[in-house]
Formats: C-alpha cells, sequence, structure tokens
C-alpha cells in the first residue's frame, strides 16, 4: 500500500472517530427529520455532503502539505523513496479518508430518507429545482462529490504552490487555500447555468457545436478540471521531490484553457458570421493566455536566483536545463504574443476591421512586459510578499488611480490611454508612451539586477 | 592518480567540491571542498551564521546550490538527488514527528516510505527499536514521549534504512546531560557499526566526546578539517621544553622542516605545529640535539576540541585581516 496513504489511514481513522462520525451525522439528520420531514432529512444529507467533501475537505487537503511544513515533518517526506504520484494521491486521498467515509455515510442516509419520504429533490433538470419528485436523483450527490474532488484537488495545488515560496504564517495561508478551492468548486455545485451564466438563465450550452444542457456540461467543466488540479499537483509534487520537471504541462494547460473557453457558445455567438468567430476565438484565446501570463508571474517564485539560472542556461544552449528553468509566464506570454499576432492578422483581413484593434492589443502585450518588469523589479531580492504587494500598489496606482486622476482633470482620453488600455485613439499614442513606461520598467529590473548581481558571477551553476 | 589519492577517495563517502551557495541577498557558501572518510563522525562547528545547516541541506539532497558538486557513496546528489536519499539519513535541528501516531507506526511509515519490502519492514521496526532501545515503547503514542525518546526516535526514523551517511543538525540541543550521555554512546555505535555521521553542534565538550574529526566552518568557508585525535600523519601541535635558557628558541624552530605556527617562545619553552608522523618526530628531535638544543621534553600537545577550534578561527581572523591589509 502506497505509504503515505497507510499513513493517513492511521491518522485519520481511530475507531473513536470511525464511530462519532456517524453517530453525529445520524443524530444531525434526525433532528432534521423530527423538526421537518424525511424530505428535510434528506436535503440536509446533500447538504452535509458537500460541507465534508468541500468545506472541511479542501482544509484537510490544503493541511496535508502545509501542515507538514509546520510540524516539521515535510523535509523527512521530500527525502523518502515515496515517488511524486504516490505521494500526490497518498495526500490527496489519504488526508481527506475521513471526510470521504462521512459524505458516504450521508449519501447513505440521503438515499434511505429519500426513500421514507417517497420524494426526492430534482436538480439535474433545469427550472425543476423547486419541484419534488418520486425518484431519488443521482445528479446532486453526483455534483458535490465532483465539486469535492475538485475542492480538495485545488486546495492541494494551491498549498503545493505557496510551499515553493517558502512562506511564513502557514496557518493561514491552509485557511486561504480553503477558501480559494471552496469558491472555485462551489459554482458547480449549484448548477450549469449560475456557472457559466449568473445573470441570466440558459438552456443550452454548445461546445464547437455540439449540445449539452448547462448542468451534464458543468459536470464534464468539473472532472475535466479535476483532471488537470490532480495533474498540476503532481508536476509542483515532483518539483518539491526534486525531481526534473519542465514546462510542458504548464504548456499543455496554457494550449488547454484557451481552446476549452473559446470554444464555449452561450446564444450571442451563435448569430456571429464564421470570419467574427474566428476572430472572436483567437481573441479569447489572447485574453485567456494573456491572464494565465500574469497569473503565472504573480504566482510563481522569483527571485534574482532563479533568474540567474535561467539567463545562464538560455546563454550556454542547454535544451534539458532551459526546460527545467524556464518560468512558466515565458511559457504562457509565447502563446499569448502568437494568440494575438492571429488576431491582429484576422482582424486586418476582416471587412468590419475595427479602428485601432491592433494597437489595443500590442499594447495590451506592452502593458505586460511593463507590469512584469515591474514586479521583477520589486521581487528580485527574495522579499515576495512585500514586492508582490508594492506590485499591485502600483498597477492599481497605475491602472485605477492615475487614469481616474486624469479624467478628473478633464485630460484627454488619448493621455488616459497611456495608463490605461482601451479600444480606439490613434494608434502611436496608443502604444508609444506604453512602450516607453515598458522600458523604463525593464531598466528599473535591469539596475536591481546589477545591485544584486556581484554575489555570484564567477561560478558556473550547478547542473540540477 | 596516485594510489594515496585513490584510497583518499574511495574512502571518502561524502565529497563536496566547490560547492557555492547563495540566498537571494547574501552567499551563505563559497567554493566549499571537503571529504568526509567512512566510519567517521566529523563534527561540523562555526559561529551562528557560518552556513553549517545550509551545507547540511546541500549534502542531503534539499537545497540546490549555485555552483558545485556533492556526491555521497559515489552518486551525484545534484543530479540524482532521490537516489542519493536512499544513502543518507538526516535529522534536522527543529524535526518534527507524527505525533498521534504510535512509535511503532512511525517506525513502519518510515520503513515503508524508504523502499523497506513488506516483508522486512517489521524486522527493520525491531531491529531499529532494540538499536534505539525504543523496544518497550513501540505502543507508545509519539506525542506522548519525552525530548530524549523523541530524539532517539527522529534518529530511529533516519537510520531505519540504514543509510551510509547520517547528517544530524544540533542533535543534543534541549537535552538533558543524561540524554546527552546516551546519545553521544548511540552515535559512537552507529559509526562502529559503518554509519558516517556528520553532526553540526554548538556543544564542542559534547562532540569531542565522540567526534573523529573536526570541520571548521566560518562565513560560509572551511576554515580547518582535521582529525582530532589518535591520527600521527596529521597536523599536531608539538611542546618542546628546554633545561636551561637558550635565545632565538623560536627562529631556531622555524627554520626546521614541518615545523609552522610557532607561538608561546621563550628562552625555556616553545610550542609549534608540527606535520610530521612519529618517524619526523624523532628526526626532528635528534636534529635538535645535534645542534645542541638542552632539550629536555617534546612532546604532543593535547589540546581540547575548543582551544583547537578558537585557536584556528582567531588565526583565520588574522589571515583575513592580513589579507584585507595586503
Amino acid at each position: 500500500m502506497n505509504p503515505e496513504f497507510m499513513r493517513n489511514l492511521w491518522s485519520e481513522l481511530s475507531a473513536h472517530r470511525l464511530i462519532a462520525m456517524p453517530l453525529v451525522l445520524g443524530l444531525v439528520v434526525a433532528v432534521a427529520w423530527v423538526g421537518g420531514s424525511a424530505g428535510t432529512a434528506a436535503w440536509v444529507a446533500n447538504a452535509a455532503i458537500g460541507v465534508l467533501l468541500i468545506l472541511w475537505g479542501a482544509r484537510l487537503s490544503a493541511d496535508s502539505v502545509l501542515g507538514e511544513v509546520v510540524d516539521r515533518t515535510w523535509d523527512s517526506q521530500r527525502m523518502s523513496a515515496i515517488g511524486p504520484w504516490a505521494m500526490t494521491w497518498g495526500k490527496l486521498f489519504g488526508s481527506t479518508v475521513y471526510v470521504w467515509y462521512g459524505a458516504f455515510l450521508c449519501l447513505v442516509l440521503a438515499f434511505v430518507t429519500t426513500h421514507i419520504q417517497g420524494t426526492g429533490y430534482v436538480m439535474s433538470v433545469p427550472r425543476a429545482a423547486d419541484r419534488l419528485l418520486p425518484v431519488f436523483d443521482w445528479w446532486l450527490p453526483v455534483k458535490i462529490f465532483a465539486a469535492g474532488v475538485l475542492a480538495q484537488a485545488l486546495a492541494l495545488f494551491v498549498a503545493l504552490l505557496l510551499l515553493r515560496g517558502r512562506p511564513s504564517k502557514l496557518r493561514l495561508r491552509v485557511t486561504l487555500t480553503q477558501a480559494l478551492a471552496i469558491a472555485a468548486a462551489s459554482p458547480f455545485v449549484f448548477g450549469g447555468s449560475l456557472f457559466f451564466s449568473p445573470f441570466t438563465e440558459i438552456s443550452q450550452i454548445q461546445w464547437y457545436g455540439i449540445d449539452f444542457p448547462p448542468h451534464q456540461f458543468a459536470l464534464i467543466t468539473n472532472l475535466v478540471f479535476v483532471g488537470w488540479a490532480v495533474f498540476g499537483c503532481y508536476c509542483l509534487m515532483r518539483l518539491e521531490l526534486q525531481c526534473r520537471t519542465g514546462f510542458l504541462g504548464w504548456l499543455c494547460f496554457t494550449l488547454f484553457l484557451p481552446i476549452y473557453l473559446a470554444g464555449i457558445e452561450v446564444d450571442r455567438l451563435g448569430a456571429l458570421r464564421p470570419a467574427e468567430r474566428a476572430l472572436d476565438w483567437w481573441l479569447t484565446a489572447f485574453q485567456v493566455t494573456l491572464a494565465l501570463t500574469y497569473i503565472a508571474a504573480f504566482v510563481e517564485p522569483k527571485g534574482i536566483l532563479r533568474l540567474r539560472r535561467w539567463l545562464h542556461d538560455l546563454a550556454t544552449g542547454s535544451y534539458e536545463r532551459v526546460r527545467t528553468s524556464t518560468p512558466s509566464w515565458v511559457v504562457s506570454g509565447a502563446i499569448c504574443f502568437i494568440c494575438a499576432v492571429a488576431a491582429i492578422a484576422l482582424s486586418a483581413t476582416g471587412a468590419d476591421a475595427v479602428p485601432g484593434f491592433a494597437a489595443f492589443i500590442v499594447a495590451l502585450m506592452l502593458f505586460a512586459v511593463r507590469d512584469i518588469a515591474l514586479l521583477y523589479a520589486l521581487t528580485l531580492d527574495g522579499r515576495r510578499r512585500r514586492g508582490h504587494l508594492a506590485a499591485l500598489v502600483y498597477l492599481a496606482v497605475l491602472y485605477v488611480l492615475l487614469p481616474a486622476l486624469l479624467a478628473g482633470a478633464g485630460l484627454d482620453d488619448e493621455l488616459i490611454r497611456m495608463f490605461r488600455p482601451e479600444l480606439g485613439g490613434d494608434p502611436l499614442q496608443s502604444t508609444v508612451p506604453v512602450a516607453a513606461q515598458a522600458l523604463a520598467a525593464l531598466a528599473l529590473a535591469a539596475i536591481k539586477w546589477r545591485r544584486l548581481r556581484p554575489l555570484g558571477d564567477s561560478e558556473q551553476p550547478a547542473a540540477a | 592518480m596516485s594510489s594515496a589519492m585513490d584510497r583518499l577517495i574511495s574512502d571518502s563517502v561524502v565529497t563536496v567540491d566547490g560547492l557555492v551557495f547563495d540566498y537571494p541577498t547574501q552567499r551563505a557558501l563559497f567554493s566549499v571542498t571537503c571529504r568526509v572518510d567512512r566510519a567517521t563522525i566529523t563534527a561540523l562547528v562555526g559561529p551562528n551564521g557560518a552556513g553549517k545547516t545550509t551545507l547540511l541541506r546541500c549534502i542531503a539532497g534539499l537545497e540546490t546550490p549555485f555552483a558545485g558538486s556533492v556526491s555521497v557513496a559515489g552518486l551525484d546528489v545534484l543530479a540524482e538527488p532521490r537516489r542519493a536519499h536512499q544513502y543518507i539519513g538526516f535529522l534536522q535541528d527543529f524535526f518534527g514527528l507524527y505525533d498521534d501516531l504510535t512509535v511503532r507506526q512511525c517506525l513502519l511509515f518510515h520503513a515503508a516510505a524508504n523502499g523497506i519490502g513488506k516483508a522486512a519492514r517489521r524486522r527493520a521496526v525491531e531491529r531499529t527499536a532494540e538499536r534505539l532501545d525504543l523496544q518497550d515503547r513501540l505502543n507508545q503514542t509519539a506525542g506522548t514521549l519525552s525530548r530524549g525518546l523523541r530524539q532517539r526516535l527522529a534518529i530511529a526514523q533516519a537510520i531505519i534504512h540504514e543509510p551510509d551517511v547520517i547528517l544530524l543538525d544540533e542533535p543534543a540541543a534541549g537535552l538533558d546531560p543524561e540524554a546527552r550521555e546516551n546519545l553521544s554512546a548511540l552515535l559512537r555505535q552507529l559509526r562502529d557499526g559503518g554509519m558516517t555521521l556528520i553532526v553540526s553542534s554548538h556543544i564542542l565538550t559534547e562532540l569531542e566526546d565522540y567526534s573523529t574529526h573536526m570541520l571548521i566552518l566560518r562565513d560560509g568557508r572551511v576554515v580547518e578539517h582535521c582529525p582530532i585525535n589518535g591520527d600521527a600523519t596529521a597536523v599536531r601541535r608539538l611542546r618542546l621544553v628546554l633545561s636551561r635558557a637558550v635565545d632565538g628558541l623560536g627562529e631556531a624552530l622555524t627554520t626546521r622542516s614541518g615545523v609552522s605556527n610557532v607561538g608561546g617562545a621563550d628562552p625555556v619553552s616553545a610550542s609549534f605545529d608540527f606535520g610530521g608522523d612519529l618517524n619526523a618526530q624523532h628526526n626532528l628531535l635528534s636534529d635538535l640535539l645535534t645542534a645542541g638544543l638542552p632539550v629536555a621534553a617534546l612532546s604532543e600537545e593535547q589540546r581540547s576540541m575548543h582551544q583547537v577550534y578558537r585557536e584556528r578561527l582567531r588565526r583565520d581572523g588574522s589571515d583575513e585581516t592580513g589579507r584585507g591589509a595586503a
């Protein structure tokens, strides 16, 4: 048996806890029954599955690595012979085994109480969530179970991401990780319509011409993202366990996400002409990859040591080393650049060319260069938390406060475009000032780099 | 390559070569090079911030240095950290245990986690528990153990897979005198069993009990790496006593082969480092007698580890001042 899973079984499934869980759950469901009906008890049992798997499960999952660091047992795990995949699933399902035990008990309780009542809540049929039908609707627990796995996998993923920065105040970060995972997984519980179109009811989702009922599409999406989250955990676990890990996993996700999201059509897109749809596709892909570039730049550990190693690997031209030292934002940025070029080319050949579209896309890319350079300038010395906070403050000043100040002073829109990307306007005036800002930010990063560089110019990096 | 060098390398179970480790704003290790022989106990000492823990973590393959190489039991730790881990046991200064597991479960988990097969696992647990005198505690939960017993359990976890090299960072911190004595005995026992230990500690008197070698780090550089006792080929501190005063004794000694760092020279006695074996010492004595010096005694100074440490750091400090002045 997987040693990590076995250890978790020993820790989590004591005789006392095994007895306590059914007693507590039985009591809660019984109170709901006495106070309401068997139907109320079934609803409470289903809700308890969500509480156990999503709320509690996410916390346990995040704690399975962050807790190890707090308790100073993580290094001994890193030195063990347990492989990254065994460690991933051992932690993911081992740390949460107790809540899974509770969730299956709740499922039994929901099934039993529904049959006693003779009616059940049907959540899978659109507009029928409030109807009571004489069936047990398996969709509801299936959705909650899937959302539960997603919340737990995401929590483990975020926890592993946090570990890469060697953060402090880890218990607080467990709560933060739990909150993020719950926020990401919860919409899947409440149905497809809410997830894809929160303000309007939609009856159908088309994905590359294939029709799906929203709740089905939400479930498939949930399961696909469970796969990506677990794969992400595996990749990060490889890094933690010091296995050589390149950017291929992130590259695949950067390719997958725009393809997946650009394929979703909700009502509006069906009316577009083929040429418009192609442009729309590339524009969506551009936006998604640009967002991924920003996320990767913010989330990934930076600092001069990593940058120095990457630049050295680039200079020596060793693909094997470059593969493992290239920052993820560079990978997303490259795909984003391709999408930008494609979108500009399509917009230029289209009949209804939007004035200033190309300049707008170029300006967005330049803004990204500026922001990432600024982020590096502020985090090169390894002060992650302070550096990131400072970067966020400066970006808020540049994107929000300055344009607001200029607008309040009644200044020209062209001037505001220097700090906030907007479609339209003169191409040169939209791009040249932003390019100047990007250069200034790069110069700032270069100055910081020079100041920190004397540390180790003479030696060659180790071949790890 | 000479046979002596061959032997040196083959006997070295840990080889660190040109290791450079940087933190974002400062360098922690400056081209550290050292070799640690099999079945020895090396005391890794140095002031706070000298780079001891960083060096141990690099040897353990838990940190990736900027430059240099580390090999353990012939394996390149940087290229194959996971394979190298099979040959290393590491006890950190602030270690953790799974407090809600019993001692047996802790050991079983570490046996399994270190790749010991199911059939051999229980035997490994029994053997290690016996070695660490934990047989009577196997069913006790780790969270209820005393500090000394927790230390024993942590060491048991680190050695259950019979590693070639054990790295211990401040293993005696927080232990009472009796537990420290037990720890010393345990470390000697592990060395006698063929394991190689590198022990970082600030408690030099205790290190002296069991260490065979001393590796002094200061400001990320190796200041000294030498055997502590009993190696006739190593540099030793000798003390010469004359029966009557002779002017210029210091100068007379400095010119002799193998003699260096002449100190405390007064007309009737002097101390100096001598880098030769017992034959060379005999030749030196003959030489001094032939030169007409009234030698009353020539003996090896038994210096404590603490004295050697202080002296070497002081000398390194003055070297540094000299270098700075140059």
